[in-house]
């Protein structure tokens, strides 16, 4: 489609003082060099501000996954389902208390996901990266904000199967909500202050162990039941700012170390 | 079009780089210096990995760092390792590549084949790269420094793990891309400069040592690089009497090339090379 040429109805206000003073006023002499720096320095700044908005930049954030990243999720989804039908296994009386393994293993998938996308680069990769248009801070910023929200359609759909008929079951979602959020960002913060996966890899696994123990009683239940919603809720959005602190300063590690 | 002015960086109390003056216009220029003589510092600098401590990198006569993805879009970049998805193919890679450098999917879809053929990639680019030789990964490297057509290409140490087929196909590839584009070229190894360097570079010191044609460069030497053959037993007593640029066993005697000292019988002067130019630079 061409452009519509641009006429002098289409001008604002601002623009036919301007205009107008161009007529009047002589404007001062400036040199080409200075004219084409603010041009550039403009249209630099114009781009910086486009770009989240940019198709190519969802491009870059999607591309790419491999079949293990599809494999990663599909057994991430089995991990939790079978969570979810453990009560079909046991039954109402065994002594696996769904609610609480969700609980447990929520916040494991973005953590691995985590884990996979920011250790796996090394320094050189992450030099070519960062001499690309679309700087890899952004992209893994939004990268684990997608993992998040795939954790949380994961959980979603397994608490569905597994707190069905559980009288508190939003009390159930937002517990499971806020241990993947916090655990998250814990995760998160390791990852940004130590360079090595050690420490996470062991924070995990004893998230893992101790809060299947501590929920697989009755405890859990009926500390669940005892609890506040509105609490929890709050709980839960505080545990979201947590994660979008841990990302923030994720970002500004990568950007400054790649 | 590429200008570092009066730059210096400091890592803390050490000084990697002093009071650094360049100009590049479209061109091969071959950064020469030994391992450690902060060429990939520079390199960094050009590549707004790092910044200076003082000073300033211009591009068109704005400062890089104001230009930001503006300056990156123009850029293409080999960094000494070259780093990858060992689970990718190189076709998966350059498209990786091309989305980050913003090329659109069509551009892409064109450009990937035709460098892949470039690099003498097109039989293997739907295989792992972890399978890859070290020579491999490196052509992988070319072809992504050259995915969105820069004007501005740097490679540091672009040759490491090429055998010398492709040493010859990369310097072509240089040839080729020098009309239009500042290409600099960081290495130690003299021979991958000397033919394609428009102009060569010398750090030393911190500092910009020397600049020139490789003809300058050696003509600067012209009338003090001689070649001799001594006796094997008298090679040491000449060793320590001059500087000794190369060296050739010959039956009973030895071929040396050297420079300085006293002029013995028998000695010819010989055209300076590039190699000599380095070796006496760096003596």
């Amino acid at each position: 489609m061409m452009n519509r040429p641009y006429r002098s109805a289409d001008r604002t206000g601002l623009e036919r003082t301007i205009a107008q003073a161009l007529k009047t006023d002589c404007p001062p002499p400036v040199p080409q060099s200075e004219i084409d720096a603010a041009c550039k320095s403009a249209t630099a700044h114009y781009r910086e501000k486009q770009r989240i908005f940019d198709a190519g930049f969802w491009r870059v954030v999607f591309y790419c996954r491999s079949a293990w990243s599809l494999l990663f999720w599909i057994v991430c989804a089995f991990l939790l389902g079978s969570c979810a039908v453990m009560p079909l296994l046991f039954g109402p009386d065994g002594r696996v208390e769904p609610a609480g393994i969700v609980t447990a293993i929520s916040p494991v998938p973005v953590i691995t996901f985590a884990l996979r996308e920011l250790r796996r680069r090394d320094g050189s990769l992450a030099d070519i990266e960062r001499t690309c248009k679309y700087t890899p801070d952004r992209i893994y910023f939004a990268r684990l904000w997608l993992g998040m929200l795939l954790n949380a359609g994961l959980v979603a759909v397994a608490g569905a199967v597994a707190f069905s008929g559980h009288e508190h079951i939003a009390r159930l979602y937002l517990c499971s909500f806020s241990a993947m959020f916090f655990v998250g960002a814990a995760a998160l913060l390791l990852l940004s202050l130590t360079r090595s996966i050690l420490p996470l890899s062991i924070v995990l696994s004893a998230w893992v162990v101790c809060s299947v123990w501590l929920m697989s009683g009755t405890k859990f239940s009926d500390m669940i039941a005892r609890s506040n919603v509105p609490f929890l809720a709050a709980f839960t959005l505080l545990g979201a700012g947590a994660f979008a602190a841990a990302t923030i300063l994720t970002r500004k590690k990568l950007r400054q170390t790649g | 079009m590429l200008s570092v002015k009066n730059v210096t960086k400091r890592y803390g109390n050490f000084t990697a780089l002093e009071n650094i003056e360049l100009e590049f216009t479209p061109g091969v220029y071959g950064l020469l210096a030994p391992n450690g003589a902060g060429k990939t510092t520079l390199m960094k600098m050009l590549t707004t990995l790092t910044f200076p401590s003082e000073g300033e990198i211009l591009w068109d006569g704005t400062e890089i760092g104001k230009l930001g993805s503006l300056y990156r879009e123009k850029l293409g970049y080999l960094p000494q390792q070259m780093g990858y998805y060992p689970q990718y193919t190189p076709r998966q890679y350059l498209n990786y590549l091309s989305a980050l450098k913003s090329l659109d999917k069509r551009t892409a879809g064109r450009r990937i084949p035709e460098l892949l053929e470039l690099v003498g990639l097109s039989d293997v680019c739907d295989k792992k790269m972890k399978k890859f030789s070290g020579g491999m990964i490196q052509r992988v490297g070319i072809a992504q420094a050259l995915l969105n057509e820069p004007k501005l290409l740097i490679l540091d140490e672009p040759t490491s793990g090429l055998d010398p087929k492709e040493r010859g196909r990369f310097r072509n590839i240089l040839s080729g891309l020098s009309r239009d584009c500042v290409v600099i070229l960081s290495t130690h190894i003299v021979s991958d400069v000397e033919s394609v360097a428009n102009e060569l570079i010398f750090l030393k010191d911190k500092r910009v040592f020397l600049t020139g044609s490789a003809q300058e460069l050696c003509r600067r030497l012209d009338g003090t690089i001689f070649e001799t053959s001594v006796p094997d037993g008298e090679v040491d007593d000449f060793e320590r009497a001059h500087f000794i640029l190369s060296r050739r066993q010959e039956q009973g005697y030895v071929s040396l090339r050297f420079t300085g000292g006293e002029i013995p019988a028998g000695t010819r002067a010989v055209t300076p090379t590039l190699e000599d130019v380095f070796l006496t630079t760096y003596r």
